[in-house]
């Protein structure tokens, strides 16, 4: 290991590959920044800029834009509630209370060094046990994935702030909205009413941009527009307590982001959700989850750095991608003459290790560029709403513009926004429906080849497999334990929904 | 949203609740019938591509009725993704402004195929901090001015992102 580490350092501190890394880190910083413009789109976009370098310092660069769009899509979740990506979606929940609560800057530094420490800790599993981690991920077929994603679904008992049934009826209302368009197994084109924009389905990105960016500005608008938040620029930096805070939900983060980041096609996303609802479930802190804990921002954004390393496991190791990004980057690999596949270590180590290391590198560039930067960032929140929702608007309607250079991602963006508003006025919670719809298709797909697998008989398959029967034990208990737990202590109606008063309280009875 | 303590008020309340259990009942119940036009199995009883959507349908039906019951019998716990009330700058004529900013916004939009992308979306910038906040004019114009650049910059000159110009198309390159 010690030899790869040496090999990987020398190919990667040259002055070209870290000059390239800082332009990738940066840039993508700027695309995570824009709604609508994802880390596989800056990818795609960007790669024919990069034919002409050498192959280790284009994807040095590449993978720089990858990572930083992570961050930059934590940026304006955090400063503006849009998230930039669909991994970013639960930093919103606290990480925007946060901001409004005048702790932008904590929120965004906790979420660069959270991340840094992820993927630090992902890095060194990636260089020490790849081979390891890739034997379980060839174990992993349809049938676990579809565990994972029901386990993905079952995490919805803990978002639903007190109402279960709610929390499950906007998760299906996302599956059933990720059921719009061609199926890709039958070819079958559903729910699109003769509408060409509709075969490919509802774009979920410009839906993520009209229920939270254009939602939220309705919503603000509607209630009066918010105040500046002027705090001190002391004020934003983070304290002992916050980093103390801090540690364990990195630390569970980096481990639920990194086991489900080596699965392909489980994403960062479902691994930010996970994270974040074991927080809910498990932090010391959690009755003040979802109003501003430093926890529910260092949990998921860990989660979704150590995802994004693991998810190089299956594309290097396995040649398969682990994410929509990856498999833009795998595209990129073969643009250079590079197979990624099991001999791709024996016979490329430089590329490899280098790569790997420029991980690390990009994260450390990461983090020295944010972290002062932070309660800069912060100070955004000072201009008047006034100024702020106008920008925010036109920042939402390009960037979704961007997603598919068509007019229709506008009208998707302008009637997700009323919808957006419309369920934040009535409290209804958009966290699951925004679940549902990334990791429907996903089942699905699982689904359909499961079913494909065992001849029609699905529980056959299942139970043929001890890991998907684990799974999906896990994914029940989670959804039925607190029922359980409320209904033996005689608080019968919590977590089914049922309030003791019909006036809506702000306190979580930490359930 | 904050729910005053009058009887009508909780009542008007609950009933937009009430209402919204039975529209997602609805729109389950919509996709539920529209999804007998996909096989629910295909050959070997295989999953077909109606047997995500009509399962799925059907619960979304059974939910909405369950809540529609709970929320007539007990109410139900409402709080968001973060159970937190924003706190309200001020509660004046906010309707109507978010009427003229949703109409405004409906407005660009309708434009984008005729004038092109930028311009509508400079000019929508223009008309809310000038015409519906009035703001001073320039600052107003700053931003404004600033957020075309910044895009121009961006998407055409950087990113290279086709952009519609509509009626300009071909006239500026």
């Amino acid at each position: 290991m010690i030899d790869n580490l040496v090999m990987g350092l020398e190919a990667a501190l040259s002055l070209e590959n870290l000059l390239w890394c800082f332009i990738g880190v940066l840039a993508g910083t700027v695309i995570g920044i824009l709604p609508g413009l994802g880390s596989a789109t800056g990818v795609a976009i960007l790669i024919p800029l990069t034919l002409t370098l050498d192959p280790l310092t284009a994807l040095i660069m590449l993978a720089g834009i990858y990572h930083g769009s992570q961050y930059g899509a934590t940026i304006t979740a955090i400063l503006i509630a849009t998230p930039g990506e669909a991994s970013s979606v639960v930093t919103t929940l606290d990480g925007y209370q946060m901001a409004r609560n005048g702790r932008a800057g904590q929120a965004l530094a906790i979420s660069a060094i959270s991340a840094f420490t992820a993927s630090i800790v992902s890095v060194l599993l990636l260089f020490t046990l790849a081979q390891f981690f890739a034997d379980i991920a060839v174990g992993f077929g349809p049938v676990e994935i579809m565990a994972i994603m029901l386990l993905g679904f079952a995490t919805i008992s803990m978002f639903s702030s007190g109402n279960v049934l709610l929390g499950m009826a906007m998760c299906a209302i996302g599956v059933l909205l990720g059921t719009v368009g061609i199926d890709m197994g039958t070819g079958v084109a559903r729910y699109t009413f003769g509408s060409v924009d509709l075969f490919s389905g509802v774009p979920f990105v410009e839906v993520m941009i009209g229920l939270f960016a254009l939602g939220e500005v309705l919503n603000q608008l509607g209630q009066g527009q918010p105040k500046p938040i002027r705090a001190r620029f002391r004020d934003l930096l983070l304290t002992k307590d916050d980093i103390k805070r801090a540690v364990m939900p990195t630390a569970r983060g980096t481990g639920i982001g990194f086991g489900l980041g080596i699965l392909p096609g489980a994403g960062s996303t479902l691994a930010s959700f996970l994270a974040y609802g074991t927080e809910k479930r498990f932090s010391k802190h959690r009755a003040s989850m979802g109003k501003g804990a430093i926890e529910g921002v260092a949990a998921p954004d860990a989660a979704t750095s150590a995802a994004a390393n693991g998810a190089f496991i299956p594309t290097l190791v396995l040649g398969v991608p682990g994410g929509a990004t990856t498999a833009v980057l795998l595209g990129a690999f073969l643009l250079y003459g590079i197979t990624p596949g099991p001999l791709l270590f024996d016979d490329e180590p430089r590329l490899v290790w280098g790569l790997l290391v420029s991980f690390l590198i990009g994260h450390l560039l990461l983090l020295v560029l944010n972290l002062p930067l932070a309660p800069v960032f912060a100070q955004l929140l000072r201009l008047p709403y006034s100024y702020l929702y106008p920008l925010i608007i036109f920042t939402a309607l390009i960037g979704a513009f961007a997603v598919a250079n068509n007019t229709f991602s506008l009208w998707v963006v302008v009637v997700f926004g009323v919808v957006g508003f419309l369920m934040k006025r009535i409290n209804f919670p958009i966290a699951p429906l925004v679940l549902g719809l990334v990791i429907g298709p996903l089942f699905e797909k699982a689904l359909v080849q499961s079913s494909a697998l065992g001849g029609g008989d699905l529980m056959k398959v299942v139970l043929a497999s001890p890991t998907a029967v684990g799974i999906l034990i896990v994914a029940f208990l989670l959804l039925l334990v607190p029922a359980v737990v409320n209904l033996v202590r005689g608080r019968s109606r919590q977590g089914l929904g049922i309030g003791d008063d019909l006036v809506q309280t702000g306190a979580d009875e930490g359930h | 949203m904050t729910i005053n303590e009058s009887d009508s008020d909780v009542r008007q309340a609950r009933r937009s609740v009430l209402v919204s259990y039975g529209v997602i009942s609805v729109f389950g119940a919509v996709g539920f019938a529209l999804s007998f036009q996909y096989e629910f199995f295909r050959y070997g009883n295989q999953v077909g591509p109606g047997f995500l959507p009509r399962a799925v349908a059907a619960i979304i039906v059974v939910l909405g009725l369950a809540l529609m019951l709970q929320e007539i019998r007990v109410g139900s716990v409402l709080r968001g993704d973060s159970g937190v009330d924003d706190e309200a700058g001020e509660q004046s004529t906010s309707t109507r402004k978010l009427v003229v900013v949703f109409g405004l916004i409906i407005l660009a939009v309708l434009l984008v195929p005729v004038v092109g992308l930028i311009p509508p979306l400079v000019a929508l910038v223009a008309a809310l901090t000038i015409g519906v906040e009035r703001k001073p004019l320039v600052p107003s114009l700053i931003l404004t001015v600033g957020a075309a650049l910044v895009a121009w910059g961006l998407f055409v000159a950087v990113l290279r992102v086709p952009v519609p110009m509509g009626v300009f198309e071909g006239g500026l390159s």
